[in-house]
């Protein structure tokens, strides 16, 4: 059982659970999908007075927005990974929710947001939503605010939130003309969690030559990063291309990130080729 | 204890009304307020599977959830798994022909992850079924009996 006593909120909407939190902001732990936060709590490494559960509060589910689409906070990696629209709009936050490693168990259970709020570097999502060019949407009792995703991940285990606020959702813009997705994820065994990501987001035009290109790497740095590929519009995804995104994918990897899945000099090493990869996937 | 709060949940069918602290695991809650010590405690990190549970219709990892967050939930636990005359399920009687298990302890996980895969499709291939028990951990069988109980499961259920 979790030793420090606790008062439990269970809010039925976004309004009671930001009033609850404007009340205890500083001494309250938000409890998503639980998969974070819950072991860290019964481990001790979370000490939280209050905690507040966003179960019944409302912030699940995908919807079209402006031609791309809109996502819940609480929205699992199960509805990302069998939601058509997210298969159609975002098809690499797709084949991301399907590879989180942890079984179906964990893809029920695991939210988006909750993954993004926590920010560890070794995670799926943020590399991801930097990819997708995502906006971070946040509501406090005072107001609301949005985010770009490659700001909203300040650092390991850092992201741009504050006390008193709750991420409610996520927008993706629409997708480049003739979009094409590509998604890699690098781990060493089944349930290890990723040592790093790259996310490919290309608009290919009807000769296959790259009208727009996003390249965002995780899980390298402390937080994601797109790769320079402003000279891969005009080109075909080929064998040029691919040098190309592992040489400029390794140059951004500034700020590597140890733990005890990997160096970060390793990291750095395999950032090039996963950056690769995930063009390819895309071609 | 004046901080208790109330959990209503329906389990394997039967609606229950049980005081508990906040602080309870689902996984505590169901073994010790719900009495069902058949949901194991592993690792308590999210990483094993023992503590495996279907709650409105989805299998869950029981360890991470908070027993306060269950409420008003359908909870199906490894003994409601078989047949209300006490006979094993399919699933269950491939197991125990195939020496699915050994000590039994990641039995929730496996089963539910099983039963899970088998909903939705009913011909798996090895690739398809090992990729289904990818969230729990054996240490006795090595996998490789538990692969084989769920596909004699899948070829009995044909």
């Amino acid at each position: 059982m979790i030793k420090r006593r606790f008062t439990y909120h269970s809010p039925d909407s976004l309004d009671e659970a930001l009033e609850a939190l404007a009340e205890h902001g500083s001494d309250a732990e938000v409890v998503g999908g639980g998969t974070w936060v819950v072991p860290e709590m019964t481990h001790g490494a979370r000490v939280p007075a209050h905690v507040v559960d966003l179960r019944r509060a409302g912030l699940s589910g995908v919807a079209e927005s402006n031609g791309g689409v809109s996502i819940g906070a609480m929205t699992t990696y199960a509805q990302l990974a069998n939601a058509p629209l997210i298969a159609e709009r975002a098809g690499a936050l797709a084949t991301m929710a399907a590879g989180i490693t942890g079984g179906a168990q964990v893809r029920n259970q695991g939210t988006l947001g909750g993954s993004a709020c926590y920010a560890t570097p070794s995670s799926d999502a943020p590399g991801a939503l930097v990819g997708l060019d995502a906006t971070m949407n946040l509501r406090s009792s005072s107001g609301s605010r949005s985010v770009a995703a490659g700001d909203f991940f300040k650092g390991a285990f850092e992201a741009d939130v504050g006390d008193g606020e709750v991420l409610e959702s996520i927008t993706l813009p629409a997708p480049p003309a003739g979009v094409k997705f590509g998604h890699y994820k690098l781990k060493l065994v089944e349930s290890s969690w990723p040592i790093a990501t790259a996310t490919a987001v290309v608009g290919v035009d009807g000769d296959g030559k790259l009208t727009a290109v996003r390249i965002s790497v995780g899980g390298v740095n402390t937080k994601p990063y797109l790769v320079d590929t402003q000279e891969l519009v005009g080109s075909s995804i080929d064998d040029d291309a691919a040098a190309a995104v592992m040489t400029a994918a390794r140059a951004g990897a500034t700020d590597p990130y140890s733990d005890v899945l990997a160096s970060g000099e390793y990291r750095q090493q395999v950032s090039g080729v996963v950056a690769k990869r995930a063009l390819l996937a895309a071609a | 204890m004046s901080d208790n709060i109330t959990l209503n949940v329906t389990v394997n069918g039967e609606a229950r009304s049980v005081e508990i602290d906040p602080r309870r695991l689902l996984v505590e809650a169901i073994r010790e307020e719900l009495g069902l010590p058949g949901t194991h405690i592993g690792c308590l990190t999210g990483d094993c599977g023992a503590c495996t549970v279907e709650q409105d219709g989805q299998i869950v990892k029981s360890c991470l959830a908070l027993a306060a967050s269950a409420e008003g939930s359908e909870i199906t636990t490894i003994e409601g798994l078989a047949e209300s005359d006490g006979e094993l399920s399919t699933l269950q009687q491939a197991f125990w022909d195939e020496y699915g298990f050994q000590c039994g302890y990641c039995l929730p996980g496996m089963l539910f992850s099983a039963k899970d895969l088998l909903a939705e499709n009913s011909s798996p291939n090895e690739d398809e079924i090992r990729h289904a028990i990818n969230g729990n951990l054996c240490r006795c069988t090595g996998y490789d009996t538990i692969v084989k109980s769920i596909a004699e499961a899948a070829a009995r259920t044909a």
